[in-house]
C-alpha cells in the first residue's frame, strides 16, 4: 500500500506507519518529490514518531527526501524521533544531518512556516 | 591445603596436616574457654574491636568449641567455616579494618604457643606438630573469614556504585523547554550511555528545545569524551532540540584542538551563564516561531 501523502495549505505531510519497506520508502521518495513539484508546496513534514527503528537505509532515504525536496524549492523537517530511536541512531552513528529536525509535528509545521520563503535567484 | 570461603567448603587436608591439627586441638580444647576469655580482654582494648565484643556466654564458648572439635576430628568443616563466612561479612559490613580483625588472630597465635610449649615441653616431636597445628588452623581461620570480608567489601562497593551512578547525571529543568545537564566528574562511555539515555527521555518527557550541557565539571575531555559528548549532542539533534556544550576549560580546549578533532558539531560556548543565555534565546525564538504558526491559523 502506499503512504499517503496529506496537503494542508503549502505543506506535505507524510505519517509513516508501522515501518515502511526498503521500496515503500523509495516510492516515497518519488511520489513526495513529484508532488512538490505538481503542488509547488513549500514545505514537507515526514512524521517518524510511529516508528519503533530508523535503520541506515531509512536514515539515508529520509536524508536524500530532504536534499531533493530541496532541489525542487522546497524545504523539508523529519519531526517525531523518538528518544529509543535517536539513542540507537546516535550509537550507529546514523544522523540527520543537513534536514531540519523537530520534535513533533506541530513543531516541524511551525518550522517550516518561520523558514523564509525560497525566492528565485534574478 | 586451600579453602574456599565464598562456598566455606572443606579445606583439603593431607593426613601429615590432620595429625598437626589434632596434636594442637588436643591442648587448645583443654583451655579453650580461659583462651577465649584472653583474647576478648585484647580485643576489650583495641580501640576498633572493643565494640565488637560480645559478652561470649558460656553457651556460645561451648557451642564453638563443638564446632571446631567436629572440623578437626570429624573432619566435617561446614558449620566452622560458615560461622566464619559470617564473620567475615559482619565486619565488612561494619567498617572494621582488615588489620583489626587480623589481630585477632595474631592475638591467638601468641596466646597458643606458651600454651603448647607448656603442655610438651617433654616431648619436641609433637610440640613441632602442634606449633605447626596452630599455623595451619589460623590460615584457614584467617582465609575463611578474609574472603568473605572481601567478598562483602566489593559487594558493598559495587551497591555504592549503583547509587552514584543514579546521581552522577541529573538532567533539570531551568524552565519549561529548558534543560539544564551539570557533568561532574570523569565520563566514561557508561555514563555517557547513561546520560544520553536520560537526557533523551528528558526531552520527550518535557518538550525540550533547548539544552545545555554543562562540562565545567569535567576535569579531563580527551578524545573519547569528546566523542561521547558529540553523540549525545547529535542524538539530542535528532529530536529536533539544540544543545550546547558550556563550560569547556583552556586546557582541555587547547588538548582537543592538538588532538585534530572536528568539534564544530559541539556548538560550544564559553561558560554555563553564556550557555543559559543563548539558549533562552533558542527558545524563545522557538516559542515565537510556534505562536507565529498558530495565529497564521486563526
Amino acid at each position: 500500500m502506499a503512504i499517503p501523502i496529506l496537503k494542508q495549505g503549502s505543506t506535505l505531510i507524510v505519517s509513516l506507519q508501522a515501518e515502511p519497506t526498503d521500496a515503500e520508502f523509495v516510492a516515497l521518495q518519488r511520489e513526495l518529490t513529484e508532488r512538490v513539484t505538481q503542488t509547488r508546496a513549500k514545505g514537507v513534514v515526514v512524521d517518524v514518531t510511529s516508528l519503533d527503528v530508523l535503520d541506515s537505509f531509512a536514515t539515508r532515504t529520509l536524508r536524500e527526501i530532504a536534499q531533493t525536496v530541496t532541489l525542487c524549492g522546497a524545504r523539508a523537517a523529519i519531526v517525531g524521533v523518538q528518544p529509543e530511536v535517536a539513542f540507537a541512531m546516535a550509537q550507529l552513528g546514523l544522523s540527520l544531518e543537513g534536514t531540519l529536525t523537530a520534535l513533533d509535528l506541530e513543531d516541524g509545521l511551525a518550522l517550516l512556516h518561520a523558514l523564509p520563503q525560497v525566492t528565485p535567484v534574478t | 591445603m586451600s579453602v574456599n570461603g565464598r562456598g566455606a567448603t572443606a579445606p583439603k587436608l593431607n593426613s601429615a596436616e590432620l595429625n598437626s591439627l589434632r596434636e594442637f586441638w588436643d591442648v587448645y580444647e583443654t583451655q579453650f574457654a580461659e583462651i577465649g576469655a584472653e583474647i576478648a580482654q585484647d580485643a576489650a582494648a583495641h580501640p576498633e574491636l572493643a565494640t565488637f565484643v560480645g559478652a561470649g556466654d558460656g553457651d556460645e564458648v561451648a557451642e564453638s568449641r563443638e564446632r571446631i572439635a567436629q572440623a578437626i576430628n570429624d573432619g566435617d568443616w561446614a558449620d566452622y567455616l560458615a560461622d566464619m563466612v559470617a564473620a567475615g561479612s559482619r565486619y565488612a559490613e561494619s567498617g572494621l579494618s582488615f588489620s583489626a580483625w587480623f589481630a585477632t588472630g595474631r592475638s591467638l597465635r601468641s596466646k597458643l604457643v606458651p600454651l603448647l610449649i607448656d603442655a610438651l615441653s617433654e616431648e619436641p616431636e609433637r610440640l613441632a606438630e602442634a606449633v605447626r597445628g596452630v599455623s595451619i588452623f589460623i590460615d584457614l581461620v584467617i582465609l575463611a573469614v578474609g574472603d568473605s570480608f572481601i567478598d562483602a567489601k566489593e559487594r558493598i562497593i559495587t551497591e555504592q556504585q549503583d547509587v552514584l551512578r543514579g546521581l552522577s547525571t541529573p538532567v533539570l529543568e531551568l524552565r519549561p523547554g529548558l534543560l539544564l545537564v551539570p557533568l561532574i566528574g570523569f565520563i566514561d562511555s557508561e555514563r555517557a550511555l547513561l546520560l544520553t539515555g536520560n537526557l533523551l527521555e528528558a526531552i520527550a518527557a518535557k518538550r525540550a528545545r533547548a539544552i545545555v550541557l554543562d562540562i565545567t565539571g569535567v576535569p579531563a575531555v580527551d578524545s573519547a569524551v569528546a566523542n561521547h559528548l558529540m553523540q549525545t549532542v547529535q542524538a539530542t539533534q535528532l529530536m529536533g532540540a539544540h544543545t550546547l556544550v558550556s563550560g569547556l576549560s583552556p586546557e582541555n580546549a587547547q588538548t582537543l584542538v592538538r588532538l585534530g578533532l572536528d568539534l564544530a558539531r559541539l556548538n560550544t560556548v564559553g561558560t554555563l551563564a553564556d550557555g543559559v543565555v543563548s539558549a533562552s534565546s533558542i527558545l524563545k525564538a522557538a516559542e515565537a516561531r510556534a505562536a507565529e504558526y498558530e495565529s497564521s491559523l486563526a
